[in-house]
């Protein structure tokens, strides 16, 4: 009995696989392809970016993926796992050995190497929308606080928390097929986000850049995005909303609070 | 309140930033492979929204709006129109399915058949292709109701087979 408890314990080992999509623009004559590590679960993280810094760190210095904060607040490390698009920090790994972890960079993007995807047609149809507070005679702008009553400001709950991570976007059929015209998901919501601001004034503006038939109206109600997100947003609501602000059947409300403070 | 929205508003955009950040580490460093390599020296395409936007692109809201209208409409005309033995009903019931189903291929033949994959010709050539399929089976449907016995008698006729 004594000597049962002296004895190191020896843990069994949870050998889990990781099939990882790899390719490298050095050797463009090689074909994208899978790459299976066995990481030992006992000795890494709960979480696949866990898994992937592992193997990073200890078997494959030359893989390579975007990651930053680990805690799901930098949207640096979306990926495709295990068939959905998610967060590697926010995604859990599945204990069942049996099944092996694919991971693939985010579908229907430009590969820079690995699992680092070309953000730039994202970030463009972003700045696009002019994701900033618009007024109409702002004197000096930053020296006073606009006024927002508690309703108003509760009108951005569920729009302002999204991280730009681009989950949303790239699972959604639409955005594959028109990704050079049809803004995605991710860049609506915070379209939307801007346009029913109490304290923006530039919402006519704002509809007018999207009434042409490819920005807004490519969106056919799938709703991949809002299955997808990370975060529990709901990105498809925010474009259902857009359309029928666009169609008029809604309004913009007037801002219960005017003025600065 | 206010503090606390521009505080996540920073927080967003240094997130961003960083982002951003990163992305020129990464193209920085392809930059300098760049002359190894002939594949990252092509430019990969990027969206043409924003010279988009300075041409008068067509609105579409009202034909969505349209859509919608229709596609209400159709829940009280399918059933309406095999209630009601009118003339009038065949017409409308033929009109608005046609509609209907033009509008929901239309979007199809936009989406799939696209100038990036297809090239300028064939997108226009395939959409007006469609244009003509539904003339003609708007004005197959409205000789048949015109000389014969109308579509939802025929419908009617073929349940009772």
């Amino acid at each position: 009995m004594s000597q049962t408890a002296t004895e190191p314990q020896v843990k069994e080992r949870r050998v889990k696989k990781f099939m990882v999509y790899r390719w490298n623009p050095e050797t463009p004559e090689t074909k994208p392809y899978m790459q299976t590590y066995e990481v030992d679960l006992n000795a890494c993280g709960p979480m696949v970016l866990d898994a992937l810094i592992k193997i990073k760190n200890e078997i494959d210095p030359t893989l390579t993926f975007r990651r930053s904060c680990r805690e799901g607040i930098c949207g640096s490390c979306a990926m495709n796992i295990g068939g959905s698009n998610t967060l590697a920090c926010l995604c859990k790994i599945d204990t069942n050995l049996s099944k092996p972890v694919k991971i693939y960079p985010l579908p229907h993007m430009y590969v820079i190497k690995d699992l680092v995807p070309d953000m730039n047609n994202f970030y463009q149809q972003y700045k696009s929308i002019q994701p900033y507070l618009q007024r109409k005679n702002e004197g000096s702008f930053g020296s006073k606080q606009l006024l927002q009553s508690v309703d108003d400001r509760k009108k951005l709950d569920g729009l302002y928390e999204c991280i730009l991570c681009a989950c949303c976007s790239t699972s959604c059929p639409s955005y594959w097929w028109n990704s050079d015209r049809y803004l995605g998901p991710a860049v609506l919501m915070q379209a939307y986000r801007w346009v029913i601001d109490s304290r923006d004034e530039a919402t006519e503006q704002r509809l007018d850049r999207l009434r042409d038939p490819f920005s807004v109206y490519r969106c056919h109600t799938i709703m991949n995005c809002t299955k997808t997100c990370p975060k529990h947003l709901n990105p498809g609501r925010a474009i259902g909303e857009l359309k029928k602000l666009l169609s008029g059947w809604a309004k913009k409300e007037e801002a219960e609070l005017k003025g600065s403070a | 309140m206010n503090s606390m929205v521009a505080f996540r508003c920073l927080h967003s955009k240094i997130a961003l930033n960083l982002a951003k950040q990163n992305l020129r580490n990464v193209s920085a460093l392809c930059a300098t492979r760049k002359a190894q390599n002939s594949l990252l020296s092509k430019a990969i395409p990027v969206s043409t929204i924003l010279s988009k936007y300075t041409s008068s692109d067509h609105s579409h809201s009202k034909l969505w709006t349209a859509e919608r209208v229709l596609s209400a409409a159709l829940i009280a005309v399918m059933p309406a129109s095999f209630f009601v033995p009118l003339p009038a009903m065949d017409y409308l019931f033929a009109l608005s399915v046609i509609v209907h189903i033009h509008w929901g291929m239309e979007a199809i033949v936009v989406d799939y058949i696209r100038p990036s994959v297809f090239g300028n010709v064939i997108p226009k050539v395939s959409l007006a292709a469609l244009y003509l399929l539904s003339i003609l089976a708007l004005g197959g449907l409205f000789y048949f109701n015109y000389s014969d016995v109308g579509v939802t008698q025929a419908i009617r006729m073929m349940s009772k087979i």
